[in-house]
């Protein structure tokens, strides 16, 4: 052990959730350390510079860590039926993501008073609860938007920026949607459409998922990392954490974690420990932080680490015009969303509901093969030409994003076999469609299909649901969740492990549920909510307690 | 710890032999010739593109390709019959060229000629967009509040 130190907190990951409650303690006064094993990246660092963007996305700058091989990334196994989407460095998946901003609704908080089925319990705690924090995380992070929509609770108190500037797409749709009558807003994104200090308002360039150089994009790093590093963090990227140690009684202590560049080990004690490495990284190293007290890994006493993976259904969808739709203009995937269908109908034979959400997607090189669903690619040879033009400029991307029942055997385990470049055993993920879901993205389906009629489509390409359906993990839910009991999550509904004093868990993996939207708006709302009573008790035990 | 900067040639990237380019660039124009608006794939320089982006696998899956396409590399019937038997290897190799096709300048320029605003790298110039987003004229939209959740809302 080279290194030896004590701090009076360390926050593991340096993504939403991590900087978030580093940015809030740091203020406070609190000596912290945070620990991220990816690297700082910097504007000049995203492809949005170069024509290949595309080819990039699909290798480099993949979603999908397996893809990507880059050395500080873990390894993520699965059964094939998802692909895990994370990105490894300061900023977290905020690098890549396309900033949806959703909140979660009163009725997505108490899924087991509606129904109870598999895995599904009410939160410990309700919208009521977030509804401050939601507000305060909106003005920090800066949000476009149109005030007013009734499918949510009052938000007035959250400040709206002018809408994204959109392509052609956005009206087309609109057009089609009132025609149907049916709900539909404009998109809540964390995107800047009016400065805020370096940041700069979006330019519309069309490709969030690549990272915004321009600070437009609200990533965790953006928002909060200068002004905790201001204030004294302690940020160390290329830090690989191997385990979170706890004493003799159990209590964590602490962590041990390798310097990638230098292969060191270092060793660092604290109060608390805060755990916030992402739905997926955060039960693998609590299953790797084995101790006498907790033979099973930490949170673990009652076998709950890891289960109940949720990473909402989601079946992508390309709609075909024979007119210009300027789908590479505007933020990806943001555009119009539809809840017209979010509840639970007691008339149909499943519960829960979905978001229907239509955007830009991409450029000339994936029009042509095909687009997002890559099931009509232009021929090759004489009438390759033809059929581009057939193509580019004359789609929109269409996704049907179902809220997914939390299952137990939808679980997170240590691989056995295959290793990080450290050493460090893979997570391996199993996850299975459940027919819930499945019966959630066909009701849906079947509603995109008019939805396309009445925008005047002349084709809709829905993502094969056969034996190849592999979705989209973009959302990394519920693996450490909250609970009212031990006996049913991880933590507490202060984030607050059940059996390790001294450990908080807070990231994707504290949802309870994972509602019909994207979650990072909720995930930085409880790394709020965390920080804020983790600072009003300061210098107090941290120990989970039940009501 | 430094970024990697993945995206730039260089971090990857091989040489590849006189041979294999040229015979690259033949099975590339049979994928897409040129036309009088667009410039073939081998004039689109798509050879240059993959080389500076492959790894060694990559090249090996490029042999390969050539390999089966057999000794007349400009033949349609060979790439139908790559198409037909080792779709997967076609689907790779199509893909690549597509993706090395469409990142040239000289079909960006051919893109603008043809009347696509499209100018390639996303960033710094973006894209002017309708100021008027588009606005709901309906005012449909409905939650529970959490008083009202019961029993799959009876």
């Amino acid at each position: 052990m080279a290194n030896s130190e004590e701090v009076d907190v360390i926050v593991v990951g340096a993504g939403m959730a991590g900087l978030k409650i580093s940015q809030v303690l740091t203020n406070a006064g609190a000596r912290v350390v945070c620990l991220e094993q990816g690297p700082t990246v910097a504007a000049v660092d995203h492809p949005t510079f170069t024509s290949d963007w595309e080819f990039s996305i699909g290798r480099e700058w993949a979603f999908n860590p397996n893809i990507r091989g880059l050395e500080y990334d873990f390894p993520v196994e699965t059964n094939g039926t998802f692909q895990p989407y994370l990105y490894n460095a300061v900023g977290g998946s905020t690098n890549h993501y396309s900033a949806f901003w959703h909140r979660l609704k009163p009725v997505d908080f108490l899924k087991g008073t509606e129904h109870g089925l598999e895995g599904a319990i009410d939160w410990p705690i309700t919208y009521e609860d977030l509804a401050q924090y939601y507000d305060l995380t909106d003005n920090e992070i800066g949000i476009s938007g149109l005030k007013g929509d009734r499918a949510y609770p009052d938000r007035s108190d959250a400040h709206r920026m002018p809408l994204v500037g959109h392509g052609k797409y956005a009206a087309i749709i609109a057009e089609g949607l009132e025609k149907l009558n049916v709900h539909w807003w404009p998109a809540d994104n964390a995107i800047l459409t009016q400065r805020v200090g370096d940041r700069l308002p979006c330019n519309s360039c069309g490709m969030c998922n690549l990272g915004c150089p321009r600070g437009s994009l609200g990533t965790a790093q953006d928002v909060y990392l200068s002004s905790a590093l201001a204030r004294g963090l302690d940020l160390r990227p290329g830090s690989r954490v191997s385990s979170v140690t706890t004493d003799t009684q159990g209590r964590a202590s602490g962590v041990i974690y390798t310097d990638i560049d230098t292969g060191t080990e270092h060793k660092i004690t604290a109060q608390v420990v805060v755990v916030s490495a992402n739905g997926i990284g955060t039960p693998r190293l609590l299953l790797m932080s084995e101790g006498s007290k907790h033979p099973q890994g930490l949170g673990n006493n009652n076998d709950q680490v890891g289960r109940y993976f949720m990473t909402h259904g989601y079946r992508l969808a390309d709609m075909w015009f024979d007119h210009s739709t300027e789908h590479y203009k505007g933020p990806f995937g943001a555009g119009p969303y539809v809840q017209e269908w979010y509840d639970t109908d007691p008339n149909h034979d499943f519960v829960n509901g979905v978001t229907i959400t239509f955007g830009g997607a991409w450029g000339p090189a994936v029009s042509a093969l095909g687009a997002t669903t890559r099931t009509r690619p232009a021929a090759w040879g004489s009438k390759h030409h033809n059929e581009f033009e057939e193509r580019f400029d004359r789609h929109i991307f269409c996704a049907i994003q179902a809220d997914d029942l939390p299952v137990a055997t939808n679980r997170v385990t240590l691989d056995p076999i295959v290793k990080d470049a450290g050493g460090l055993p893979a997570a391996n993920v199993h996850y299975d469609l459940h027919e819930n879901t499945r019966k959630l993205l066909e009701f849906g389906s079947d509603r995109l299909q008019e939805i396309a009629n009445a925008a005047g489509a002349i084709g809709l390409d829905l993502q094969p649901m056969d034996e190849r359906f592999s979705q989209p993990g973009w959302h990394l839910m519920g693996t450490a969740r909250m609970s009212a009991d031990p006996e049913n999550g991880v933590t507490d509904k202060w984030n607050r492990v059940w059996d390790t004093p001294g450990l908080v868990v807070c990231d994707g993996s504290s949802m309870t549920s994972g509602g019909a939207g994207n979650p990072t708006s909720t995930i930085v709302t409880l790394a709020a909510r965390c920080a804020d009573n983790l600072v009003k008790n300061m210098g107090q035990p941290v120990e989970a307690a039940g009501e | 710890m430094e970024f990697p900067h993945p995206s730039r040639p260089g971090y990857y990237g091989l040489e590849f032999s006189n041979e294999l380019s040229s015979a690259i660039a033949l099975a590339a124009d049979v994928l897409i010739p040129g036309n009088e608006h667009y410039p073939s794939a081998s004039s689109a320089r798509v050879v240059n593109f993959i080389e500076e982006r492959s790894s060694d696998q990559d090249r090996e899956n490029l042999k390969r390709v050539i390999e089966l396409l057999g000794p007349d590399l400009s033949s349609e019937e060979a790439m139908h019959a790559l198409e037909m038997e080792h779709a997967e290897l076609f689907i790779w190799f199509r893909d690549f060229i597509y993706h090395a096709y469409y990142a040239s300048n000289l079909v960006l320029d051919a893109l603008s000629k043809r009347g696509y605003a499209y100018h390639g790298a996303p960033q710094p110039l973006g894209y002017r967009t309708e100021v008027n987003q588009a606005q709901p004229r309906t005012t449909r939209g409905f939650h529970f509040s959490s008083a009202e959740v019961t029993k799959n809302h009876g």
